[in-house]
C-alpha cells in the first residue's frame, strides 16, 4: 500500500458526495474518540491552513453536533481560529438525496 | 495528485488482511483466526454485494466480534505501521468492552465473503443482525437522553453514523412503517425501543401507517 496522505489534507479536486461522506466518516471517528492518544496526536498536528473550507466545516459540524466544540478548541489551540462555525457559501452534499437529520450540519450548509 | 480516498476500500482492507494472513503463516501457522466483522466493514460489504445503499460511506476499521490474541494484536500494529494506517484497523473492542458477543452472537448469521485466506476465516454479520446491534446503540442514546426531551444530551450521545446506518438497513429490509418496525424481531430486550419508534416517525424515517 502506498504511503497515505492524512485524509484531511487530500486534494479534493473532482470529489463528489461519496468522497466527502467518506471524509466525514473519518473525521467523525477521529473527533468522537479524540481522547485516544493516537487520534489526539493527529488532531494536535492538524494545520487548518492546509485544509479546504469543506474539511473545516465538516470538523465544525461534527464538534457542534456532539457538543464538543468548545472543549476541543480549548484542548487543541491549533483549531481555535480555524473558522469552525462559518457556514459554507456553496452547499456541500454528503448524499445525493440527503436526510438532513443533524442540525449542526444543516447550520453549516452541509447536507447529510 | 492522488486517487487515495479518505477511508480504506474493501480491497485495501482485504490487502491488509492478506498481509496479516502471511504474517500468521510465518510466525504462528497453527493459528486459525476467526474474524467476524460487524459495523462499517460489514455494511460496506453488503453495499457492494446487495442492493443495500449505505448512507454513511466508508469505514476506518474492521470491528470483529471475536477475541484477538495478543500475538495477533502485535502483528496488526506492525502492519499498521508498515502501511501508514490506524493501529486499530482491525480491533476487537466490541468483543472486549461491550459484551456484544455474549448478547448478540446467538442472533447473528455469519455470511462468507469473497475474500479467502489460509489462516483467517473472514465472515460478515447479516443485515438483520447488524440492525439489531445498531438499534441497541441508537436506543441506548435515546433512552439516556429521555427523548424527546433534552435534545442537546441526545446530540452528544447519538452517533450520527449509527443513525445513518440504521436508516440504510431499514430501507434495505423494507421497514417503512411503524408496524413494520414493531414487527422486526427483537430477541433481546432493547431498552428505549419505544423512543426509537417515536424518533423514527418524528424524523420521517418511517411512516405512521
Amino acid at each position: 500500500m502506498a504511503k497515505r496522505i492524512p485524509p484531511h489534507y487530500l486534494d479534493q479536486h473532482g470529489w463528489g458526495p461519496d468522497e466527502f461522506n467518506s471524509l466525514n466518516a473519518y473525521l467523525n471517528r477521529l473527533f468522537l474518540y479524540e481522547s485516544d492518544p493516537e487520534k489526539s496526536r493527529v488532531i494536535a498536528q492538524m494545520d487548518p491552513s492546509r485544509m479546504s473550507r469543506e474539511t473545516i466545516a465538516l470538523i465544525g459540524a461534527i464538534l457542534t453536533q456532539y457538543g464538543k466544540r468548545q472543549a476541543v478548541q480549548e484542548k487543541y489551540p491549533n483549531l481555535r481560529y480555524a473558522g469552525l462555525t462559518v457556514p459554507l457559501e456553496i452547499p456541500l452534499y454528503l448524499n445525493e438525496q440527503p436526510l438532513d437529520l443533524f442540525p449542526a450540519y444543516r447550520e453549516l450548509n452541509i447536507h447529510y | 495528485m492522488t486517487n487515495q480516498k479518505p477511508t480504506l476500500s474493501l480491497e485495501e482492507f482485504a490487502d491488509l488482511l492478506g498481509q496479516l494472513d502471511r504474517f500468521i503463516g510465518a510466525h504462528n501457522p497453527e493459528l486459525n483466526l476467526e474474524v467476524r466483522a460487524i459495523g462499517g466493514f460489514s455494511l460496506m460489504y453488503h453495499d457492494k454485494q446487495t442492493s443495500l445503499v449505505l448512507l454513511r460511506k466508508g469505514s476506518s476499521d474492521i470491528d470483529t466480534l471475536t477475541h484477538l490474541p495478543q500475538s495477533v494484536a502485535t502483528m496488526v500494529d506492525i502492519i499498521a505501521t508498515n502501511n501508514d494506517v490506524n493501529s486499530d484497523w482491525l480491533n476487537d473492542c466490541w468483543y472486549a468492552n461491550h459484551n456484544f458477543e455474549e448478547e448478540f452472537e446467538p442472533y447473528i448469521t455469519w455470511e462468507p465473503t469473497e475474500y479467502t485466506f489460509k489462516h483467517i476465516d473472514l465472515k460478515v454479520a447479516n443485515p438483520k443482525g447488524i440492525l439489531l446491534m445498531k438499534l441497541r446503540a441508537v436506543c441506548d442514546a435515546l433512552e439516556f437522553a429521555g427523548y424527546p426531551d433534552n435534545p442537546e444530551v441526545l446530540a452528544a450521545e447519538l452517533r450520527t453514523q449509527d443513525v445513518m446506518d440504521t436508516v440504510s438497513l431499514l430501507r434495505f429490509l423494507g421497514i417503512e412503517t411503524v408496524a413494520d418496525l414493531e414487527a422486526f424481531p427483537r430477541p433481546v430486550e432493547i431498552l428505549g425501543f419505544d423512543r426509537f419508534v417515536r424518533y423514527a416517525v418524528d424524523q420521517g424515517l418511517v411512516r405512521e401507517r
